[in-house]
């Protein structure tokens, strides 16, 4: 079995703040993947793996040669919806092109052995023009989406961030050819140029709040007087109590709804002015109050840092879950409409 | 912590029209199981469930997932003669853009 609890906590690369009986971790420095010198000549970087799939793959160049292929082409997007996430059921180990994120450069780069997968393949780009996919080798089979995986995924994005501006693709994003990439590059540049320009310069980070809801209902007891009063006839009273519980219940709900939001409210409002942009997503389980992830300019890290820290020590009574930097995965949203020619 | 929230994220879609939107359907219905996932490894970051139950659930939850997808990978291709892309809109942070192409 794997080992993931080692890897996730290396995941969080900044020390999280914690608050409120959570023990804090410190930002281990992830593992540095088994390198796979020796395996690196098995799949050639820049090359289209060959003689495969070609019945599956009518590029229009290929076609005019191969009229067979292309026939085959046409019946199966005939027959099924899936002409466009292709399944490969027929052509057993095939390879395709897992893509980790869009980049400006002109030149071919190579980022080593750290690709997605139990055998870490060489992670190189594919370029059209000045914009170029970091890509590896990946069969087309199933990727589950494992801690493993998905750290595989984000420690090629941290090694690329560190010198390029990223355009993160989401996790297990597998595109059939290298032509597929750069028809994606050539078809989208515009945007993409675009998108690397504004993200210039820009880190995310991620900051989720927690807290004890039994503890809060304690405090309401103790502020609110309705809730205290209520409480007290629970506990004191003999007989039955179905209605006076029942009162208690939606109180203590809409109290704590409150309580929370006006909580997420003070968190956003103390952030706005270092921060470029926030995105608040929906929170993951009933302890989490908030969940958003903030765009910041390079130049205010430091301050939102020190935001971020003076928040958690006022509000000492929540936990503080505060990673990062990330690329820009919440703050781009590139769509390609796809439409049958 | 919370990396795998990255998998409910993404920076590129493809739209796809009428006749293929029920093959990329099929392939998004796994979002519920997703959060799933994030929730159990939330919940093991408390120290709410022990290492071996998280490997328990993920297995679990991936088996499903598995069972929703297919057991294929699904490869994007660009590069066919009756696909085209015919359009690209890109969001960046509140800000709206539309190359128009």
């Amino acid at each position: 079995m794997r080992k993931p609890q080692a890897s996730v906590r290396t995941a969080v690369r900044r020390a999280p703040v914690i608050k409120g009986g959570v023990k804090a971790k410190t930002a281990a420095r992830r593992a540095k993947p088994a390198p796979a010198a020796a395996r690196s000549s098995k799949t050639k970087g820049n090359g289209v793996p060959a003689g495969r799939d070609k019945s599956k793959r009518p590029a229009s160049a290929r076609a005019s040669s191969r009229v067979a292929s292309r026939r085959t082409a046409v019946a199966s997007a005939a027959d099924s919806p899936a002409a466009v996430l292709e399944a490969e059921s027929q052509v057993a180990g095939s390879r395709g092109k897992y893509v980790y994120c869009v980049i400006e450069a002109s030149d071919q780069l190579r980022f080593g052995p750290i690709g997605i997968g139990a055998d870490p393949s060489d992670v190189y780009s594919v370029h059209f023009r000045n914009l170029a996919a970091v890509v590896s080798d990946a069969p087309l089979e199933v990727l589950d989406s494992t801690r493993e995986n998905v750290l595989a995924h984000e420690r090629v994005n941290e090694t690329v961030m560190r010198e390029h501006t990223v355009i993160p693709m989401s996790f297990g994003t597998i595109f059939k050819t290298r032509e597929d990439i750069v028809e994606l590059l050539r078809s989208a540049a515009e945007a993409f140029g675009d998108v690397l320009n504004k993200m210039q310069n820009k880190l995310e980070f991620g900051l989720k709040v927690l807290w004890d809801r039994d503890q809060a209902v304690r405090e309401l007891e103790n502020e609110d007087e309705d809730i205290g009063r209520l409480k007290k006839e629970i506990s004191s009273q003999k007989g039955p109590t179905y209605f006076a519980r029942m009162q208690y219940g939606r109180l203590v709900d809409a109290a704590l709804q409150a309580r929370s939001e006006r909580y997420v409210a003070e968190i956003l409002d103390e952030l706005r002015d270092v921060s470029v942009a926030s995105r608040v997503n929906k929170p993951i389980g009933d302890k989490m109050i908030m969940n958003a992830a903030f765009l910041i300019s390079r130049d205010r890290e430091t301050a939102f840092d020190a935001r971020v820290k003076s928040i958690a020590s006022r509000f000492d009574r929540l936990t503080f879950k505060y990673t990062g930097p990330w690329p820009p995965y919440n703050f781009v949203n590139i769509r390609l409409k796809l439409e049958r020619a | 912590m919370f990396i795998l929230d990255n998998l409910l994220v993404g920076s590129l879609q493809f739209v796809l029209d009428k006749v293929l939107a029920a093959a990329e359907a099929e392939s998004q219905d796994d979002t519920a199981l997703r959060e799933q996932l994030l929730e159990a490894q939330m919940r093991l970051e408390l120290g709410e469930i022990t290492e071996d139950e998280f490997v328990q659930i993920e297995r679990d939850v991936l088996e499903r997932i598995r069972e929703i997808k297919g057991n294929q990978q699904s490869a994007i291709t660009l590069m066919s003669d009756d696909v085209r892309v015919t359009g690209i809109e890109a969001t960046v942070a509140d800000e709206l853009f539309n190359p128009d192409r």
